[in-house]
């Protein structure tokens, strides 16, 4: 009976293979690559964010950086599989495409917390996506282009919800300036794979004056008076980056922001003479080569903080 | 020297059909086999060095999609590789009656019956203990004489003798 088993599955093998034979190779490998390219990158991206957080925790003597040193360095394996998922839904990132079914509208001054706040950005012209001229850059520190776009408040519905801890932030008078960071870590149950260079910090001074101008956008930072418009839209700074940066969940990313005023006078000079408070809350991009309808897909990365100004 | 893009390459084009036609035996679903490889070849290139001969890159691949169906994975959401017509599934009854065992105990027969290993070889190839493959075959032997007796499964046909050869453990790997 064996023999006759074994042939009843050669039959079926050699039938499977058959069909194998029809279908294009690039189906199988190009998925493999893509996903090893990244698994292989996140690699070196942890060994580098590791060294960055140990430098960071000892300039800063913070304890409490301990323990992300140890979660940054450590595991090079992916963590365990949640219960429910397939190892390979544990370990792709938040897709567009995913996000977009659980995207749900979200309105000024809603708060939640089973949701990451985010925004989508509608390109009419895809040609006007600004990561074909991003790309094209190769200053080493980072893009210089500022570009705007209206997106549309959105909550993402049990999806990359992120937390931060020791955040933080300064001003100087001169020149005008204000930088802050943050270390945030990915409370959702896959990675979070965003452009890296899109990080950027929008500085509200009226968050709730949505008459007030349009913001003022420089490298990695909006400043103005209120996100989001009459309209009820918001305003986003559409950095990109060719290369993802993963916040794997348990791993930890150092996000940081500096605007500074170089060319005479500003909205930042305004902010640093009022000595008023003002609200700083950091957002991304995610990451994809061919996003959902060609749309940029924003995620806040942890939650707005209020900080105070400086009276002189 | 070849990267392990190249023997990536060699293998989906000298070894694929074989490895999908082995992945279908196991999920006897289209869109799960092409799944389950695509988890296998991810799986086993994350680590891959530059250079690694074909018949290496074979062996971990099927070790993969072995250890892969043991721990009861599902592949099922996915779009399935080849002939979109063809059917989904196999209309082999021998096949259909393994296919409807456990994963554990599909993937011990499978690796008992198609690559012929004893027990002690199953236990070798996914790391696991001997007795717990046996219990494994025996469970799924049973099972398959049970509901599809009029197949003709019985126990003494697929269970026994080949544990009873001299078997060298590799002291390397159970060590690890």
């Amino acid at each position: 009976m064996t023999t006759d088993v074994r042939e009843s599955l050669a039959e079926v093998a050699t039938s499977a293979r058959a069909d194998f034979e029809h279908s294009d190779p690039a189906d199988l490998t190009v998925p493999v690559m893509r996903y090893v390219r990244r698994y292989r990158a996140t690699r070196f991206a942890a060994s580098a964010l590791g060294v960055v957080l140990v430098v960071s925790g000892a300039l800063l003597g913070a304890d409490a950086l301990t323990s992300v040193r140890e979660s940054a360095i450590e595991p090079d394996e992916p963590v365990a599989t949640p219960v429910g998922m397939s190892e390979d839904e544990a370990t792709t990132p938040w897709s567009t495409l995913a996000l977009a079914a659980v995207t749900e509208p979200r309105a000024y001054g809603e708060k939640r917390i089973d949701s990451a706040a985010g925004m989508i950005c509608h390109h009419s012209d895809p040609a006007d996506d600004p990561r074909v001229a991003i790309e094209n850059q190769s200053d080493p520190l980072g893009s210089e282009l500022v570009v705007t776009a209206q997106c549309a408040p959105v909550w993402f519905k049990n999806g990359p919800i992120t937390s931060d801890r020791n955040a933080t932030s300064a001003i100087t008078q001169t020149p005008a300036s204000v930088s802050s960071a943050t270390v945030i870590g990915n409370l959702s149950d896959r990675p979070l794979a965003i452009d890296g260079e899109s990080i950027f910090m929008w500085i509200e001074l009226a968050p709730g004056d949505f008459a007030a101008d349009a913001p003022t956008a420089y490298p990695h930072a909006l400043v103005g008076g209120s996100m989001w418009d009459e309209q009820g839209n918001i305003s986003a700074l559409l950095g990109s980056d060719s290369h993802p940066t993963r916040i794997i969940p348990g791993q930890y990313l150092v996000a940081s922001g500096l605007a500074t005023e170089l060319d005479g006078r500003g909205p930042l000079d305004d902010l640093v003479a009022s000595g008023a408070n003002f609200t700083v809350t950091f957002w991304a991009r995610i990451h994809e080569d061919s996003p959902h309808n060609g749309s940029s897909y924003l995620v806040r990365l942890g939650e707005e903080h209020i900080y105070g100004g400086l009276r002189s | 020297m070849s990267t392990w893009t190249e023997t990536l390459d060699a293998l989906v084009r000298e070894r694929g059909s074989a490895l999908y036609g082995y992945a279908f035996v196991a999920t006897g679903d289209r869109a799960a086999a092409s799944n389950l490889l695509r988890h296998a070849l991810s799986r086993s290139f994350r680590h891959a060095p530059n250079n690694m001969p074909v018949d290496a890159a074979h062996a971990y691949v099927k070790r993969e999609m072995q250890s892969a169906v043991f721990a009861g994975r599902e592949f099922r959401d996915r779009r399935p590789l080849g002939n979109a017509s063809s059917a989904a599934t196999s209309s082999n009854a021998v096949h259909d009656a393994i296919v409807a065992l456990p994963a554990r105990e599909r993937i011990c027969v499978i690796m008992r019956v198609v690559d012929g290993l004893s027990s002690n070889q199953i236990a070798l190839e996914l790391d696991l203990d001997p007795a717990t493959i046996r219990a494994c075959v025996a469970a799924g032997v049973e099972q398959l004489a049970h509901t599809h007796a009029h197949l003709g499964f019985a126990p003494e046909d697929l269970d026994g003798g080949r544990d009873e050869e001299v078997f060298v453990v590799d002291a390397r790997r159970r060590g690890r």
